[in-house]
Parts: structure tokens; C-alpha cells; sequence
């Protein structure tokens, strides 16, 4: 292949001094200017987004911290409990293990997001004369030291740090998880050429989730498998009531279940991962079909609607819906439910809620208002996975906002009406099922007070949302504030920023909820009384939300990248 | 005089830029009033000011006799605007769109299903209407944005670049259409390249470079001015690069070797 004169300038930066003129491309130089694309766009990105890199920073550096001592604290504690027995340990130990694969699994998926290229600038390359299969691999192959730097440099550090007394136990540690991140990095990169999905990178990060579920199953199951000798102290950890609800965590509880005997929890465990399973399958599946580079999603590419549903959403609405609502809260019910990751989030909601009375009923105990604020605890946790950027979805569709002939009010309220809506419908078949457990437990009172903080809840993030929204309005894309198109760490990042949100609104409720529970009367009208000052409030911002939504104007259609020039 | 679009003294600075620098319009009723300049000559901005998307830093916009600032939802009704991004939602059908903005105008559902049915086949694209708009191509959006614009028969046109990426077909329909909607007595104003389409549908032109209205004329007028001149693209060109000569590049006229 030949290459003359410079070339990239439609990226809109020179390509590095040592880009080859006018001589045969070897696959150094490919991987050169690999590398410097990809440092190119890394800096670029961080100039661009300042703020949200910080953020993500902070996020991130809490991560590889808490990784990298949870790493520590096992490596340290099993080397002193190697020979002990004490098999309620096991538990705790294979949780943890599980966990902290589960963390560093994230962490990976974190990193290589945020350092990947977009493929935008990768087709862009395409264009010139060189092999796209070589591109790509370059691209891989660049990645690997400034991922090993950035992810395990401070790891490693903290690692040997806390295991100084155990030099060997902390090279050991070190080792192994150099081992398996670096095992999965390649496997992934052989594989990926070696099945010729190199072009499509869904399939490539499709590929990553696949191979490091995979490892994480067999290292569960030889973990499972050995820790009948750990014992001690590790219990302090008491991390099986947080894990349980990850994939390594039910994994760790199956199988603990199936050697103690223990198969209605087994079985419940099991119906768990299928659920996973499914998720991920039916993830994966949307992956392949998902122009992710291009646009934020694409719902099915080929497909052709031939009913119209927008039409059918009004009909079904206007019965109780004013009709100044009524077009916005369609059309934002639809584009929730097409946007492929929206949709995950629905019906991970909708499982995760389902999870914890399924937990409850195969366990065979009685629903109790105290295991009643842990569902509350629990269900406002996953709802806060909604993102309350209400303009998140409209791209340049935004402009229509001060377009068409409706009222900024109406816009906002349609809008939070339909992300109410969805969040009802995510949490019903959970709700529910506590709520026939309640009316069979003759605790109906406790039950109303919990529905209460619900309503409660959902106004006060509509009205945080409408405030975050018209002040720092962002285009919602799931994975971009990880950098591209990563779901999972998206939106765990997005959990993360959604329990913040959440903490304000939700302290007060909580608080009387927990400490006027055995006065259930008095604590389902206290709770009622704040919610209707909670709605009051919600009102009385109304107005000024539309004032703002008008004056930021230039802002807000600025960020959205409408056509300003 | 009441006119249709009234815009005084507007000017728009987006930092030391100036985007659009004093212009003043008034544009009667019935008139199809094209906006021609070179890239970045501040047509964009100008419609966007027109519609109320961008606050002018100074000067006023009237349109039909009312004041565009603020949220003026009555002006809003009468208007249609294509802007330049298209503003459509793309994970919406063509026809899921078309019904949104009819009842966004408070359209009854039985119209907007007859007249966007209408309207897509006259575009067409009546064989996409079950489609999602990310689907389309540039010339198939443009043209349902052009179809949700002509959906409720607005009174005044605000349309950025309508015949960029328009099929020949498409365009002398989007001609036709324009020129029945001006018989109708809408007022259309219209940015464009495409200066042969400009001088076949537009009753007045105006030239805007550099954020000025440099020239404006009705359409008949301007051969009569220029008698040199062939049409409106050689009026342009000689009033917006009068210096523009027949240099070229010179290495591209060296003939190759062998």
C-alpha cells in the first residue's frame, strides 16, 4: 500500500511528524498513528468535556480504590485464614471474590470505553489507503499500555502498599489480577480476529461481556469449589446481603445452596442468573442490531411500523390526559420505550423489583414493616437508575420545543408525566406482590405508607429533574458520560449519579417512615401530608422552570447542537 | 403597512462575531422571498432569528403584525419552520411525526391522518411512512420536514435550505408546492445555494454577505439591472467575489507524466 502526503487532515488535526510519506505502510505505522489517534482524541475529549471527565474521574478513582483494597483485604486475610474452617466464611468469601472480579470486570469496561477511539474517527481513516482489519488492530494493540498504565498503575501501587508486610502474597496478588485482565484483553483481541467480528465493535464489546462472564463463572465455581478451608474474621465484611443481587453474587449462592442443601434458595438464585442471562442475551442480540457509533441508538434498522402507535398511545391517554399534554407525553413514551438502553433499564427495573419479593417468598419468611423499608430502600435505589434528564432523548428534535405552538409548562409536565408513567410500570409487578404480601400480612397500613414515599419520591425527582435538566441540559446518550457506548458501566455511572440526586428528596421520607412505623396511621398521613407538599412544590416551581426553560434558550438548543450559525 | 415578516435593524453577535449585521426586511403578503449568500454568510442565523430560535442582540422581529420574542405560542401557530438541523425526531415513523405535529397544532386525529397520508405521497414517500426517521436519507428527511411544515397551512414559511439535497423530481414538487401555498396567500422566505431554484420560485431576492443585505430586488427586476448579466447566479457571484478570477490551482493544470 502506498501512502503520500499527509492524510487525516479532515480530522481536523495533523497527523504526528513521523507519519510515513509517500512509503510503503508497514503495521508499525498503522499502530503509530493508532496510538496517536487515540491520544489525539483522548486529550480532545477531555478538553471537551471538562466537567464530566472530572466527575468520571472522581467516580473512577473511587473505584480502582475501593478494587484495589478489597483486593488487598482478601489477599491479606486469606493468607492468615488459609487453614482455618469455618464454613459460614465461605460465603462471605466467595461474595467477595465475586465481587471484586465483578468491580475489576467494570473497571476494564470503564477504561477501554473512555480510551477507544469512536468509530466515526476509525471509518474516517478508512478512507485512506489502509487495511481496516490492520486498523483495528492497531487500535487494539495501542490501547494495551496506556490502559495498563492508567487502570493498574494506581492499583498495583495501592496493592503493594497494602500488602507490604506480604511481599509475595502482593506480587502474587498482582500477578493474578494481571493475569486475568490481561487473559481476557487478549482473548477478546484473538478472538475477536479469529471470528472476523473485527469490524463490528458491538460485537467486540459483545464479545468482552460474553468471555468475562464466562471467566467469572469457572473462577466462582473453583472458588466455590475450595473456600471450605477459608475461616475467620472475613465475616466483619457481611457482604452477601449486597452482592446477593449481582450475577457473581447469585452464582456464589447457587452453588453454596446446592452444597448445602439449601434448593429453594437455590432455586430462586437460579431463576435470578436466568434472568441475568436473559438480559444479556437479549442485550447482546440488540448490540449486533444497534448503529451505536452513529447515533445514540437506532431500534431496528430494517424494520418498517406499519401501525401507528403514536396515534394509538393518544387514544389510550386522552381518556384521563388533558390534550395539551398529550402529544408530548406520547411521543416521549415512545422514544423511551425505542431507546434500546431505556428499554434495558425498564426491564432491569422490572426484574430487580420482582427480585426482592421472590427472595422474600422463597425464603419462606413474613413480610414485616421493617423487611418493608429494606424494599423501599431497595426499589428507590433502582429507580433512581431513571435518568431525570427529561430533554435527555431529543437530540435535535429539541428545537421543536420552541417551535411548535405549546406552552413551556406543558412541556415539562408531559415530560414528567411520562417518566412517571414508566417508572409505575417498572415497579408494578414488584409493588405489587409486596402489597398482596402486606394485605396477607395485615400490615395494609404500612403497605399504603410505602406506595405514599413512592408518589412522594417520584415528584420530588421530577422536580429535581426539571431543575438539572433546564440548568445543565445534556443530551441523554447512555455510556457517553464513560466515555462511547459502554452500557454497563453507563449505567452504573447513572445509578451512582442517580442515588446522589436522590439522597435530598428521599432523607425526610425515610425518616418517618422508619421511625413512626409502629404508629402506621400516624405514619401514612404524616407521609401523605408531605407528599401533597411535595406536589405544592413541585406547582409553585412551575413558572419559574418556564421562565428559565425561555431565557436559557440559546443554551439549552446550543447543547443539543441545533444549527446556530 | 402590515407586513408578513417585519425585521428591523437585526443584528446577532455571538462574541466578536458578528453573524448578522443591521438587516432590515419587510416582506409583504404573498411573497416567496429568497435568501442567497455564500457559507457562513449569516442566512442560518437570520432564519433562526426570524423564528425565534436566537435572541437578537439588537433590532426587532414582526411577524403577521406580532412581536416573535418571548413565548409567543399565537405567532407560533400561524408559522412553520424548517430549520437547518430539520428538528425531527428520529426514532419516531415518518407518519408518527406527522400526526405529533398535527396535534402539537391541535389538529383533530382524522385530518392529520388524511392530510399527512397526502402529504407523504406527494413527497414521495409513501412507501416510508412506516419507517423510523433515522432511516431516511438527508433528501427523505427534508422532505418530511417539509411535509410536517406544509401539514397545518401555515400563514408564513420559515425555510432554511429547502432544496439541498432534494431529488430534481422532489424539488420541482417542493416548487409547486411553495407556489400553490404562495396563491394561497402564504408568505414563504427561503435560504438557499441553489440559485437556479431560487430565481424559478422566488418573487424577490436578497443577497446577504458578510451579515449584510447587500442586495435585494424582485426576481423579474434583476435582469433589467444587470443586463450583463445572465441570471442570479452571475449576479452573485460579481457582488459577493467581483475579484474572483480563473486562477485555479496551478498544479492540477500541469499534465501528468506518462
Amino acid at each position: 500500500m502506498k501512502c503520500e502526503g499527509q492524510g487525516g487532515g479532515n480530522l481536523g488535526w495533523d497527523f504526528p511528524f513521523f507519519w510515513p510519506r509517500g512509503i510503503e505502510m508497514t503495521f508499525r505505522d498503522v499502530l503509530t498513528v493508532s496510538a496517536w489517534l487515540r491520544y489525539r482524541l483522548f486529550v480532545h475529549r477531555m478538553r471537551q468535556n471538562k466537567v464530566r471527565y472530572a466527575v468520571l474521574g472522581s467516580v473512577f478513582l473511587i473505584l480502582a480504590l475501593s478494587g484495589s483494597s478489597l483486593f488487598g483485604a482478601l489477599f491479606y486475610q486469606v493468607q492468615g485464614l488459609l487453614y482455618t474452617e469455618n464454613p459460614a466464611l465461605f460465603r462471605e468469601v466467595v461474595h467477595l471474590f465475586c465481587l471484586v472480579i465483578f468491580l475489576g470486570w467494570v473497571l476494564l469496561s470503564l477504561f477501554w470505553g473512555m480510551c477507544s477511539p469512536d468509530i466515526p474517527h476509525i471509518s474516517r481513516m478508512a478512507q485512506f489507503p489502509i487495511s481496516f482489519k490492520r486498523l483495528y488492530e492497531a487500535s487494539v494493540l495501542s490501547g494495551l499500555p496506556d490502559y495498563w498504565i492508567a487502570i493498574f498503575g494506581p492499583a498495583f501501587g495501592w496493592l503493594v502498599v497494602s500488602l507490604r508486610p506480604t511481599m509475595l502474597m502482593a506480587f502474587l496478588s498482582v500477578f493474578s489480577v494481571a493475569l486475568f485482565v490481561g487473559a481476557t484483553y487478549l482473548l477478546v483481541y484473538v478472538l475477536n480476529l479469529w471470528l472476523g467480528v473485527s469490524l463490528k465493535f458491538p460485537s467486540y464489546r459483545k464479545l468482552l461481556s460474553v468471555i468475562s462472564i464466562a471467566i467469572l463463572l469457572v473462577l466462582s465455581a473453583v472458588a466455590a469449589g475450595h473456600l471450605h478451608v477459608i475461616a475467620g474474621p472475613l465475616l466483619k465484611f457481611r457482604l452477601s446481603r449486597y452482592s446477593i443481587f449481582t450475577p457473581p453474587g447469585l452464582l456464589a449462592e447457587l452453588l453454596l445452596g446446592i452444597k448445602g442443601e439449601r434448593f429453594l434458595s437455590s432455586i430462586g438464585c437460579g431463576l435470578g442468573l436466568l434472568g441475568y442471562l436473559g438480559m444479556s442475551l437479549w442485550a447482546g442480540y440488540h448490540l449486533t442490531r444497534w448503529r451505536v457509533f452513529e447515533r445514540s441508538s437506532v431500534p431496528r434498522r430494517d424494520a418498517r411500523y406499519k401501525s401507528n402507535r403514536f396515534e394509538r398511545l393518544c387514544k389510550l391517554f386522552e381518556i384521563f390526559i388533558p390534550s395539551h399534554y398529550l402529544p408530548i407525553l406520547a411521543k416521549d413514551l415512545l422514544y423511551f420505550t425505542r431507546n434500546p438502553r431505556m428499554k434495558l433499564l425498564l426491564v432491569l427495573a422490572a426484574v430487580w423489583t420482582l427480585i426482592f419479593p421472590g427472595i422474600h417468598t422463597a425464603a419462606g419468611a413474613a413480610i414485616t414493616p421493617k423487611s418493608l423499608l429494606w424494599f423501599l430502600w431497595y426499589t428507590l435505589v433502582i429507580i433512581c437508575n431513571f435518568w431525570d434528564n427529561i430533554f435527555g432523548l431529543e437530540s435535535k428534535g429539541m428545537a421543536n420545543n420552541y417551535l411548535l405552538p405549546i406552552g413551556k409548562k406543558q412541556i415539562l409536565v408531559g415530560k414528567n408525566l411520562a417518566m412517571w408513567l414508566l417508572r409505575w410500570a417498572s415497579i408494578c409487578p414488584g409493588l405489587s406482590w409486596i402489597l398482596y404480601l402486606c394485605w396477607k400480612g395485615g400490615i395494609w397500613w404500612e403497605g399504603i405508607s410505602m406506595v405514599i414515599v413512592l408518589f412522594y419520591f417520584m415528584i420530588s425527582l421530577a422536580l429535581l429533574g426539571n431543575i438539572i435538566s433546564l440548568r445543565f441540559p445534556v443530551p441523554l446518550k447512555f455510556g457517553e458520560i464513560t466515555g462511547p457506548y459502554t452500557i454497563v458501566p453507563g449505567a452504573i455511572v447513572t445509578f451512582i449519579f442517580g442515588l446522589l440526586g436522590a439522597v435530598v428528596p428521599l432523607a425526610a421520607d425515610v425518616y418517618f417512615f422508619h421511625y413512626l412505623y409502629p404508629r402506621p396511621k400516624i405514619m401514612a398521613s404524616t407521609l401523605a401530608v408531605l407528599c401533597v407538599l411535595m406536589l405544592a412544590l413541585y406547582r409553585l416551581f412551575l413558572p419559574r422552570a418556564e421562565r428559565i426553560f425561555d431565557e436559557r434558550k440559546e443554551e439549552i438548543l446550543s447543547e443539543f447542537r441545533a444549527p446556530m450559525l | 403597512m402590515e407586513y408578513a415578516i417585519f425585521a428591523e435593524n437585526l443584528t446577532k453577535r455571538f462574541g466578536d462575531l458578528t453573524a448578522v449585521d443591521g438587516i432590515t426586511l419587510r416582506i409583504k403578503k404573498g411573497e416567496i422571498f429568497g435568501l442567497v449568500g455564500p457559507n457562513g454568510a449569516g442566512k442560518t442565523t437570520t432564519v433562526n432569528l426570524l423564528a425565534g430560535l436566537l435572541r437578537p442582540t439588537s433590532g426587532k422581529v414582526e411577524i403577521l403584525g406580532m412581536d416573535i420574542e418571548g413565548d409567543n405560542i399565537e405567532v407560533k401557530r400561524l408559522i412553520g419552520v424548517m430549520p437547518e438541523g430539520l428538528a425531527l425526531y428520529e426514532q419516531l415513523t415518518g407518519e408518527e411525526y406527522l400526526h405529533f405535529v398535527g396535534r402539537m397544532y391541535g389538529m383533530d386525529g382524522e385530518e392529520i391522518a388524511f392530510r399527512s397520508e397526502e402529504l407523504l405521497r406527494f413527497m414521495g414517500l409513501e412507501d416510508f411512512g412506516g419507517t423510523y426517521i433515522c432511516e431516511y436519507s438527508t433528501g427523505m428527511k427534508k422532505k418530511l420536514s417539509l411535509a410536517s411544515i406544509f401539514l397545518h397551512d401555515p400563514e408564513v414559511l420559515l425555510l432554511d435550505e429547502p432544496f439541498e439535497g432534494i431529488d430534481p423530481i422532489s424539488l420541482r414538487r417542493i416548487r409547486e408546492v411553495l407556489k400553490q401555498m404562495r396563491d394561497r396567500g402564504a408568505t414563504i422566505f427561503l435560504t438557499s445555494h441553489v440559485l437556479p431554484a431560487v430565481e424559478k420560485v422566488c418573487t424577490e431576492v436578497g443577497i446577504i454577505h458578510k451579515g449584510k443585505l447587500i442586495f435585494t430586488s424582485p426576481t423579474e427586476q434583476i435582469r433589467k439591472r444587470f443586463e450583463d448579466r445572465a441570471d442570479l447566479e452571475d449576479v452573485f457571484l460579481s457582488l459577493v467575489v467581483p475579484e474572483m478570477g480563473e486562477r485555479g490551482l496551478p498544479w492540477l493544470r500541469d499534465t501528468k507524466a506518462g
